[in-house]
C-alpha cells in the first residue's frame, strides 16, 4: 500500500507552524544572545564568542548547582517512576475504591506549585508537622531541619516533587496498562505464571512505550528543574540548594542577561546529550519487543 | 479526492485561527486596541498604565479616591498593573528592554539605578513645574537630575526596632555598646520573652545589621571607604573590622537570644510576633513600626541605632516608593499631568496628612509626627547622628551578599569566608558593569 | 474457586495498603482546605484541625477582592482555546509522524522532541509577537501556550498511537474511507483515554501558569486565576486563610475537569482492549 498518499504530510503543518513561529524561532534567536555581552545596563550588544561559556565554569556555585541538579534528577526519575508503576498496577486491579484512589493520587499534580510551597513550608519547619509526627510515632531521631540544613535540602525538595508529580506519571502508566489486552494475562494465569514473572514477562515489556514516555519526561523535567526549588527555598539557605535553573535566574537578576542565556544554552546542550541517546535506545527496544 | 482533503484540512486550520481570533475579538477593550488608537489623541479617553509591585499596593499614589479625583478632573483613567513582589524587577526589566513600557512605574530610586538602568530608560523631570517647589531635590535625583517624584522627603531609618513597654517594665535603657546590648538581651530572655526576632528565611533581613554597622564604621574611621571599594582601591577583605561586625550578629544568635529556627521564619511573620508580644526587638527599618501601629496602636515601638560600636549612628536608607516615567511611555504628556495633579497643593497636603510624611514641598505643611518618628528626629536626625547605609553606596545587585550572610547562619561560612565570597562576586559584577578599576 | 478467593484477598490487601498510603496525599491537602475556613489568627497555627468556626465568608471575600469571576473567565478562554488548538493539531501531526516511516518523519519527530528540552526565550518571543502586531492581546497568549505544549503533546500521542495496529487503518482504507475519516472514525475513538489524559495535562499546565500572563498581557484585568493569589500575599502580612481559599478555588476547575475526564479514561478500558 502506498503510505505516501494515505498519510499526507499537510496534517503536520498546523502544529509545525504554531510550534515554529511561537517557540522555535524565538528560541533560536535566543541562542544567539549567549554569544553576546548583553546586559541590562548596556546600550549595544557586542558579539563575544565563547567568553560567557568560559566564564561560567569559574563560578563555584555552578559546580554545586550541577551536583544538585543531578541529585534531583536521579532521585526524582527513580522515585516518580517506581512509585508511579506500582500505583498504576495497584489501581488497575479490581478495587472498590479504585476511582476515588486514582483521583486522590492524581490530585497533587493539578495543583499550582505555589500551593506546594505554601502547604509544605510550614510542615517542613524544624518544629513543623512532619517532625512532630515522627516524634509521636517514636521516630523522632529521623527528624530533620528539612529545608534549612544545607546538606539535605535538595533531597527534601526532590521528595516534595515526588509527592506532587508521581500521580502524573501514574496516569500515563495507567493509560499504558489499559492498552494491554487482558488475553495475555489470562494466558499467563493458565500457564500458572507467578506474579513476578507475569510482571516481568508481560507487563513490563508491553508497558515500554509508557515507560519510555515517563522516563524522558521525568529526566528532562528533573534536569530543567526550577519552580520547586524557587518556591521552596529560593536556592537557599545561602546557595545550598541552587540548581542550574535557579542559577540562570540569578544571572538575570544580576543584570547579566548574556550570561544567563549562555547558561541556558549550556543546559539545553547537556540535556540533549543525555536524553537523545536514551530516547533512541528506548525506541529501538520498543520496536524489538 | 486528494484535493477535497486539502480543502477540508485548510478549513480546519482556518476555523482554528478564527476560533483564536474570536477569542481576541471577544475582548474588545484589550490594551493592544487602546495602545493603537491612544496615540492619535483625537479627544478619545486616554488610559494610563501604572505598574506597581503588589507589596506596595497600599501606596497613597494608587489610592482609588485619588485616581477617581484625577479621572474626574482630567478625563484620564489610570489602570493599575500589580506585579508579584518577587517578579517585579524581572518583569519591569523585560518590558523596558522590549519598549513595551507602562506609562508610570512606582519603584525605589536606589534600586532603579542598579536594577532598571535609570539613565537609559527614564525621563528626566528637571523642567516639571513642581520641581521648583521641592525642599529636598536629592531624594528624587540621580546624577544631578530629577528622575522621580514623591511628596515626602522622609527617608526610611534602619536600626533595632524595640518594644518600649517591655523595656520600661524590665527597667532597661537603650544600649549604647555591643556589651550593653548583650546584657539587655540576657535580661529580656530571663523574663521569658525572645529578645531578638531574626526572620532569615528572607535573606535580605540578615543584611540590616551589617549594612548599618559597616556604614557606621566607615563614617567614623574611613570616610572614603565606599568610594575606594567602588573603585577597587580597597577590597572587602581588607577591613578586618567587617568580620567582627558580622560576627556580632552571629553571636546574638549563638548565645540563644533569638527565635530558634531563624532560617525557617520569614519577614511576614514579624508583625504578628510583635502584636503577640513574643519578641522584644528586631533589626529592621522603621516601616515595621508603622505596620504594627496600624494593627494595634496600643503597642509602643521605638527605634535605636544598631549597637555595633559605642554611640553608633542610626542607619538611613534612601527614600523609596517614587514614581517614574519611562522614556518610551505611550502617554508621556498625560503621565506628567498625573504627577502634576498629585503635586498640587491640595492633593499633596491630603497625602502628607494621611500618611504622616515629612513634606517635600515648600507650600505643603508637615503634620504632627507620630511619637516614634518625633523621637528619631530628636535623638538622631537633629544631632546629625545618622549615616547612609552601605546599600545606598552600592552600584550592583547585592543579593549574593545576602545569600552569603544566610550561609553564615546555616553554619556553612565564617565571617571571613562571607567577605571573601562577596568580594569575588562584587569584583565580577563591577567588571561586567564596566566600572573603571575592575 | 480457591484461586478467586486468593485473588480477592490479594485485592483487599492492596486496597487497604493504598488507602493508608493515600493519607500521605490527603493530609497536606486537608490542611489547606481546613485552613481556608479558619480565621486569620487561627490558621497561623498550621495544624491539622477542623476550624473552630467555619468561616464561609472567606470565600466570598476572596472571590470579590481577588476579582476571581473575571479571572476565571479569562483562564477558561485562554486555557480552553489553547488546549483545543494544541490537542487537535498535535494529535493529527503525531498520527502522520508515526504512520510514515521515512527519514523526514523521524527528523520531524526529533525536531518536535527537542521542544521538550529547549528553553523558552521570553524576550525574543515578545519580539516575535510585537513583529506580528498583536503583543498584549489574549490571542498572542493562546498561540504561545499552544506552541509551548506542542512538543509534549506530540511526544505523548506518538507513544500511544504507535501501539494501535496499522492493520486497522488499512482495512478502512480498503473499504474506501478517506484519510480524515480514518483518523476521526478509527484512530480518535481508540485514543479516547489518551486524549483525555493529554487534555487534562495540557489544560492543567496552562491553567496553573503564572509567567506568561505577566509578560504578555499588559492589562491586568486579562490575568488568570493563579495570579490572583498575590492579592493576599503582601510583603508585610499574609492572610493565610484567604490565600488557602484562593488556592482552593483556583484548583477546583482542574479537579472538576479531571473527575469528568476520568470517566473517559476508564471507559477507554474497554475500548482500548481491542486486539493489542
Amino acid at each position: 500500500m502506498k503510505t505516501k498518499s494515505l498519510y499526507p504530510y499537510y496534517l503536520i503543518w498546523p502544529a509545525l507552524f504554531v510550534y515554529c513561529v511561537f517557540f522555535v524561532l524565538p528560541a533560536l534567536i535566543g541562542l544567539f544572545y549567549s554569544f553576546t555581552d548583553w546586559r541590562l545596563d548596556r546600550e549595544t550588544l557586542k558579539f563575544i564568542g565563547w567568553d560567557n561559556f568560559k566564564q561560567i565554569f569559574s563560578d563555584k556555585t555552578l559546580v554545586l548547582a550541577l551536583k544538585n541538579t543531578f541529585i534531583f534528577a536521579i532521585v526524582t526519575v527513580i522515585g516518580k517512576n517506581v512509585l508511579g508503576i506500582a500505583l498504576a498496577i495497584g489501581l488497575n486491579m479490581r478495587l472498590k475504591s479504585k476511582n476515588l484512589l486514582r483521583a486522590i493520587f492524581y490530585s497533587p499534580s493539578i495543583l499550582s506549585v505555589l500551593v506546594i510551597s505554601i502547604v509544605f513550608t510550614p510542615m517542613l519547619r524544624t518544629d513543623g508537622t512532619i517532625n512532630k509526627f515522627l516524634e509521636a510515632i517514636g521516630l523522632g531521631v529521623f527528624g530533620q531541619s528539612w529545608l534549612t540544613d544545607p546538606s539535605i535540602v535538595i533531597w527534601t525538595v526532590a521528595l516534595v516533587s515526588i509527592w506532587q508529580h508521581t500521580g502524573f506519571q501514574m496516569a500515563i502508566y495507567l493509560a499504558g496498562l489499559q492498552s494491554i489486552s487482558k488475553e495475555y494475562y489470562e494466558a499467563a494465569t493458565i500457564d500458572g505464571a507467578g506474579a513476578w514473572s507475569t510482571f516481568s514477562k508481560i507487563t513490563l515489556p508491553l508497558l515500554l512505550p509508557a515507560i519510555n514516555i515517563n522516563l524522558m519526561l521525568t529526566l528532562i523535567g528533573g534536569l530543567k528543574v526550577f519552580s520547586e526549588v524557587f518556591v521552596l527555598t529560593g536556592g537557599g539557605p545561602g546557595n545550598a540548594s541552587q540548581v542550574v535553573g535557579t542559577i540562570i535566574l540569578r544571572a538575570f537578576g544580576e543584570g547579566s542577561w548574556g550570561m544567563g542565556t549562555a547558561i541556558n544554552t549550556l543546559l539545553f546542550a547537556a540535556v540533549t546529550v543525555i536524553s537523545i541517546p536514551l530516547l533512541i535506545f528506548m525506541r529501538r527496544k520498543e520496536v524489538a519487543e | 479526492m486528494n484535493h477535497k482533503m486539502k480543502k477540508v484540512a485548510t478549513g480546519v486550520i482556518a476555523s482554528l485561527l478564527a476560533l483564536s481570533l474570536a477569542a481576541c475579538g471577544s475582548n474588545s477593550n484589550s490594551p493592544a486596541g487602546t495602545a493603537s488608537n491612544g496615540g492619535s489623541s483625537s479627544g478619545s479617553k486616554v488610559t494610563l498604565e501604572l505598574a506597581i509591585s503588589k507589596s506596595s499596593q497600599d501606596s497613597a499614589f494608587v489610592a482609588q479616591d485619588l485616581l477617581d479625583a484625577f479621572e474626574k478632573e482630567t478625563n484620564i483613567k489610570v489602570n493599575l498593573q500589580l506585579l508579584p513582589a518577587e517578579q517585579t524587577a524581572t518583569v519591569l526589566q523585560t518590558k523596558l528592554a522590549v519598549d513595551e513600557t507602562p506609562d508610570i512605574i512606582q519603584y525605589n530610586l536606589a534600586s532603579a539605578v542598579t536594577d532598571l538602568n535609570l539613565e537609559r530608560n527614564f525621563e528626566i523631570l528637571d523642567s516639571e513645574p513642581w520641581v521648583s517647589r521641592l525642599l529636598n531635590k536629592d531624594v528624587l535625583s540621580a546624577n544631578d537630575h530629577v528622575y522621580s517624584f514623591h511628596v515626602s522627603q522622609d527617608t526610611g531609618m534602619q536600626g533595632v526596632v524595640y518594644n518600649k513597654d517591655m523595656f520600661k517594665e524590665l527597667n532597661l535603657s537603650i544600649p549604647t555598646t555591643f556589651e550593653e546590648f548583650l546584657a539587655v538581651c540576657e535580661a529580656i530572655k530571663a523574663s521569658g520573652v525572645t529578645p531578638v526576632f531574626m526572620p532569615f528565611k528572607d535573606n535580605w533581613a540578615a543584611n540590616i545589621w551589617p549594612a548599618a554597622a559597616f556604614a557606621d564604621y566607615a563614617a567614623k574611621n574611613d570616610p572614603t571607604l565606599f568610594d575606594e571599594l567602588n573603585s577597587n582601591k580597597k577590597k572587602w577583605t581588607d577591613i578586618p573590622e567587617f568580620a567582627n561586625l558580622l560576627d556580632q550578629q552571629y553571636q546574638v544568635f549563638k548565645k540563644g537570644y533569638t527565635n530558634p529556627d531563624i532560617l525557617s521564619d520569614s519577614y511576614d511573620m514579624a508583625v504578628g510576633k510583635f502584636l503577640d508580644k513574643e519578641v522584644a526587638m528586631m533589626f529592621m527599618g522603621d516601616w515595621l513600626i508603622e505596620n504594627v501601629a496600624e494593627k494595634d496602636p496600643s503597642i509602643h515601638l521605638g527605634l535605636f541605632a544598631i549597637p555595633s560600636s559605642k554611640d553608633a549612628s542610626l542607619g538611613a536608607s534612601p527614600l523609596g516608593g517614587q514614581l517614574f516615567i519611562p522614556k518610551k511611555a505611550k502617554h508621556m504628556a498625560e503621565a506628567k499631568k498625573f504627577l502634576e495633579f498629585i503635586a498640587s497643593k491640595e492633593q499633596a497636603q491630603k497625602i502628607v496628612d494621611s500618611q504622616g510624611y515629612v513634606s517635600n514641598f515648600n507650600d505643603v505643611t508637615t503634620p504632627k509626627l507620630p511619637d516614634y518618628k518625633q523621637e528619631i528626629v530628636d535623638n538622631y536626625i537633629t544631632p546629625k547622628k545618622t549615616v547612609l547605609t552601605t546599600d545606598a553606596h552600592m552600584l550592583v545587585d547585592r543579593s549574593e551578599l545576602y545569600r552569603n550572610l544566610q550561609d553564615q547562619f546555616a553554619g556553612a561560612k565564617t565571617p571571613e569566608e562571607v567577605l571573601s565570597a562577596w568580594n569575588d562576586k562584587f569584583a565580577q559584577l563591577m567588571k561586567d558593569k564596566g566600572v573603571a578599576g575592575f | 474457586m480457591s484461586y478467586t478467593r486468593k485473588l480477592a484477598l490479594r485485592n483487599y490487601i492492596v486496597e487497604i495498603f493504598l488507602l493508608v498510603a493515600s493519607l500521605i496525599i490527603i493530609v497536606p491537602l486537608l490542611m489547606m482546605i481546613f485552613g481556608s475556613f479558619m480565621t486569620s489568627s487561627e490558621v497561623l497555627r498550621f495544624k491539622l484541625a477542623l476550624p473552630d468556626k467555619w468561616m464561609f465568608s472567606n470565600y466570598t471575600q476572596v472571590f470579590k477582592e481577588g476579582g476571581l469571576g473575571r479571572a476565571f473567565l479569562n483562564g477558561l478562554l485562554i486555557t480552553g482555546v489553547s488546549s483545543i488548538v494544541n490537542i487537535i493539531t498535535s494529535s493529527a501531526a503525531a498520527f502522520i509522524l508515526v504512520r510514515r516511516e521515512s527519514k523526514l518523519s523521524s527528523f520531524l519527530y526529533m525536531f518536535f522532541f527537542m521542544g521538550l528540552i529547549a528553553p523558552m526565550s521570553i524576550i525574543t518571543t515578545i519580539r516575535v509577537v510585537q513583529w506580528l502586531g498583536f503583543y498584549g492581546s489574549i490571542t498572542s497568549v493562546i498561540f504561545i501556550y499552544a506552541a509551548l505544549n506542542v512538543a509534549f503533546s506530540v511526544f505523548l500521542y506518538s507513544g500511544f498511537i504507535k501501539s494501535i495496529p496499522r492493520a486497522l487503518d488499512e482495512v478502512a482504507f480498503l473499504e474506501g474511507a478517506s484519510m480524515l475519516a480514518v483518523f476521526f472514525r478509527i484512530i480518535t475513538p481508540l485514543i479516547v483515554p489518551v486524549n483525555a489524559t493529554v487534555a487534562i495535562m495540557v489544560f492543567m499546565s496552562v491553567w496553573n501558569d503564572i509567567t506568561i500572563p505577566l509578560y504578555f498581557l499588559t492589562d491586568s484585568s486579562d490575568w488568570t486565576m493563579p495570579l490572583s493569589v498575590y492579592n493576599f500575599y503582601g510583603k508585610y502580612s499574609r492572610d493565610w486563610n484567604l490565600i488557602f481559599a484562593d488556592l482552593v478555588m483556583t484548583s477546583l476547575p482542574v479537579l472538576v475537569l479531571y473527575l469528568f475526564a476520568q470517566k473517559y479514561i476508564v471507559s477507554g478500558l474497554t475500548a482500548g482492549a481491542v486486539k493489542g
